[in-house]
């Protein structure tokens, strides 16, 4: 059974203006750059595993979040969050990995910002296993750094869609 | 307009077999199937499009049920766009049949006789069957050749009488842990049951043989293997030039007279309103929704719904009662090459308690946890207290549980009784996309199913430690299996206390019949899958010889 894995909480960090759906789909390229630098501080490169960046994070997000079968409370998420995020951490950007590593810890300590955290690291791991079709896991490249065998046939068309 | 014989609402297991007769006997056949027409070029082990949105079924913003839980004594109803809880179960031709895992178990001839073996238990509404097994067995044996079963036949106590001394296809090839299971089953002198499944060995006619993907359950079968009422009915059923299949047409309303079924209401993808006549209706669109379809198609004549005249429509819905549970293997256990090994089945099972001299008992079947590999990592994001790990201990932890184990999952299941507080209801304050209300399922367990899940679950956890496993967890769940759905439509021989006769025909409207896994009045304590392939073959013998 699929029970939702993800619950919104009241805003703790938010001081930013709440987007509406027009402005959500407009959303700015400096806001791909926070969730970019985020996900990268949540799937760093490891002895064994690939980076955010490696795997193409954001290419994969661009792509299905602007599919119709994306959760749409999850998409609202995912970018207010970005926007709150930048307003109470506005040095993000330009700090060093060690400052960025602690900022992201600070907001993972408010329900709020757990709750964004959670999903980037939901879609972020969907962003590093799915097939490389959806524009993450590139050349395979998380599948082979776990020996995952996928099975076959791989997608031609994405979402199923009848060839 | 055209009017055809026989029009069946949905095409999965309940459905495929009466195109498959009734086109076989010169019969106009029509099917109209709510999701789009695929085939096994179009499958593929896409864990986004299969498992992780919805896109064979609908969007449940637009299309959703209401699920009326026990909250501190109030029923309350919860949408599920809200909790994500989808009861939908594969909108496509060939229905859920498409996704199953086809663990195949047939009844037993004392689970059509529950109330006469066991007598009463207190809040359940336990019933007999109105046949027997040995009427059902003949079919049960066509479903093996026809829809296709592989396996071997496991020898012990509860063994059930077959006709044909073997399944119809040799058994499919195992993964090595099944030797740990075996010893460990010969150690505690419990019977290793080999699960028949419902996935050809070999190739049968436009259907080739299992190439063991390691992606089977959730997924359609890209070799067309896997027994689906599509693959294994339906293209056959099509070549006869008998079967019309409209996909994307979405029935809301049946019509009628006094005593016949007259028309079919539907939506066409574009939202367009169609009707279609026919002589005889088939309903087949899994439980909910037949049930759902038949109280929405209320008129002058029925007024508390089509087949309704005994009020039982909807009523004592059943799903399969139990849990899950798990433990770990490494390299302590299997070496890596063994441990490793893809894509082969454990189809192991202990049925050895599916009655017990004090009460009825159930089924374990054992398999390895899904190769979804989105899922599997999603899992692993909480730390032992419940903290969300990130950085390189996620990293790591996920590195780790992909490399260096495997886990060895079990299902349980018991059989749901049937209960006053486990129905399917229509409410005008819930309607869907179309402007048409939904259906509401109150999912009240009745306190045996957790029981005899926990009864069952203590000897899978002696399984696993005689096998060595680390870590075993298990999880009983008063909860619905939201993809195993029967009842609402009982069938019986009074038409007081039934809504079908024994021939899965309505008591009220002699040109209907429901099919799907509705008419069961007790579900057995495994999957419905078999029982629903094989009753509704014995309904189109029946249908046959009237019409």
């Amino acid at each position: 059974m699929k029970r939702r894995e993800f619950i919104l909480s009241t805003a703790l960090i938010s001081l930013s203006k709440t987007l509406n759906s027009k402005e959500l789909e407009q959303y700015d390229i400096n806001s791909w750059l926070i969730l970019e630098e985020v996900l990268e501080i949540l799937f760093p490169k490891t002895n064994t595993m690939p980076s955010s960046k490696e795997f193409l994070a954001i290419k994969y997000l661009k792509e299905v979040t602007s599919h119709y079968s994306f959760d749409k409370e999850d998409k609202k998420l995912l970018f207010q969050g970005s926007l709150d995020f930048y307003d109470a951490f506005p040095k993000f950007l330009v700090s060093n990995k060690k400052e960025k590593e602690d900022f992201v810890k600070r907001a993972n300590r408010s329900s709020y910002g757990q709750e964004w955290i959670n999903i980037l690291i939901y879609y972020g791991i969907e962003a590093m296993l799915s097939d490389p079709i959806y524009g993450g896991n590139k050349d395979e490249i998380a599948w082979k750094s776990l020996n995952h065998e996928t099975g076959k046939p791989q997608p031609k068309q994405k979402y199923a869609k009848v060839i | 307009m055209m009017k055809y014989d026989i029009c069946i609402i949905g095409s999965g297991a309940g459905a495929g077999p009466i195109a498959f007769e009734l086109t076989k006997a010169g019969k106009k056949v029509v099917i109209l199937e709510k999701g789009a027409i695929y085939n096994e070029k179009d499958f593929s082990k896409d864990e986004i499009a299969f498992v992780r949105r919805n896109i064979i079924t609908p969007n449940l913003e637009d299309e959703y049920h209401t699920i009326e839980e026990d909250i501190d004594g109030v029923w309350t109803k919860f949408p599920t766009y809200e909790t994500g809880w989808s009861f939908w179960n594969g909108n496509i031709l060939g229905g859920s049949s498409n996704l199953m895992s086809g663990y195949f178990h047939r009844l037993k001839p004392n689970d059509f006789k529950l109330k006469t073996v066991y007598g009463d238990y207190k809040g359940a509404n336990i019933v007999d069957w109105p046949i027997s097994y040995e009427e059902l067995e003949p079919f049960y044996t066509k479903v093996e050749k026809e829809v296709g079963v592989s396996g071997r036949v496991t020898k012990y106590k509860h063994q059930e009488p077959r006709s044909e001394k073997n399944y119809a296809y040799p058994a499919l090839e195992v993964h090595p842990i099944t030797k740990l299971f075996d010893k460990a089953c010969e150690k505690l002198d419990f019977t290793s049951y080999e699960v028949p499944r419902a996935i050809i060995s070999k190739s049968k006619e436009h259907r080739n043989a299992c190439y063991y993907s390691n992606y089977c359950g959730s997924y359609p079968c890209s070799s067309g293997a896997k027994g689906s009422s599509r693959a294994s009915l339906l293209v056959s059923s099509l070549k006869t030039g008998n079967l019309t299949i409209k996909a994307n047409s979405f029935v809301y309303k049946l019509d009628s007279t006094k005593n016949r079924v007259t028309k079919a209401y539907y939506y066409t993808k574009e939202g367009n309103k169609k009707e279609l006549e026919a002589k005889l209706f088939v309903v087949a669109a899994q439980a909910v929704e037949s049930s759902r379809l038949l109280l929405n198609s209320k008129n002058n004549y029925h007024p508390k719904g089509l087949a309704n005249s005994s009020g039982q429509l909807g009523r004592n819905m059943i799903f399969t009662g139990g849990g899950i549970g798990s433990g770990e293997f490494d390299l302590s256990n299997l070496t890596k090459d063994e441990l490793f090994t893809q894509g082969l089945f454990v189809n192991r099972a202990l049925k050895d308690w599916y009655f017990t001299k004090e009460f009825k008992g159930g089924t374990v079947d054992f398999l390895f946890e899904h190769a979804n590999p989105i899922k599997r990592a999603n899992s692993l994001r909480y730390d032992k207290n419940g903290n969300l790990l990130f950085g390189k201990a996620l990293q790591d932890k996920i590195y780790e549980n992909f490399t260096s184990k495997r886990v060895l999952n079990f299902e349980i299941f018991t059989d749901w009784m049937p209960n006053d507080n486990c129905f399917v209801s229509v409410d005008e304050k819930y309607k869907d996309k179309y402007g048409v209300p939904v259906a509401n399922i109150r999912i009240g367990a009745h306190e045996q199913n957790v029981k005899v899940g926990d009864f069952l679950a203590k000897k899978a956890m002696k399984v696993l430690v005689q096998m060595g496993a680390k870590n075993i967890d298990v999880n009983i769940s008063p909860l619905p299996s939201a993809n195993l759905q029967a009842g609402g439509c009982r069938f019986g021989n009074d038409p007081k206390t039934s809504v079908l006769n024994k021939y899965c025909q309505s008591h009220d409207l002699r040109n209907l019949f429901v099919t799907d896994g509705s008419f069961m009045p007790t579900g057995g304590s495994v999957p419905h899958t078999w029982t629903i392939y094989a009753n509704s073959f014995r309904v189109a013998e029946f249908i046959k010889t009237i019409f």
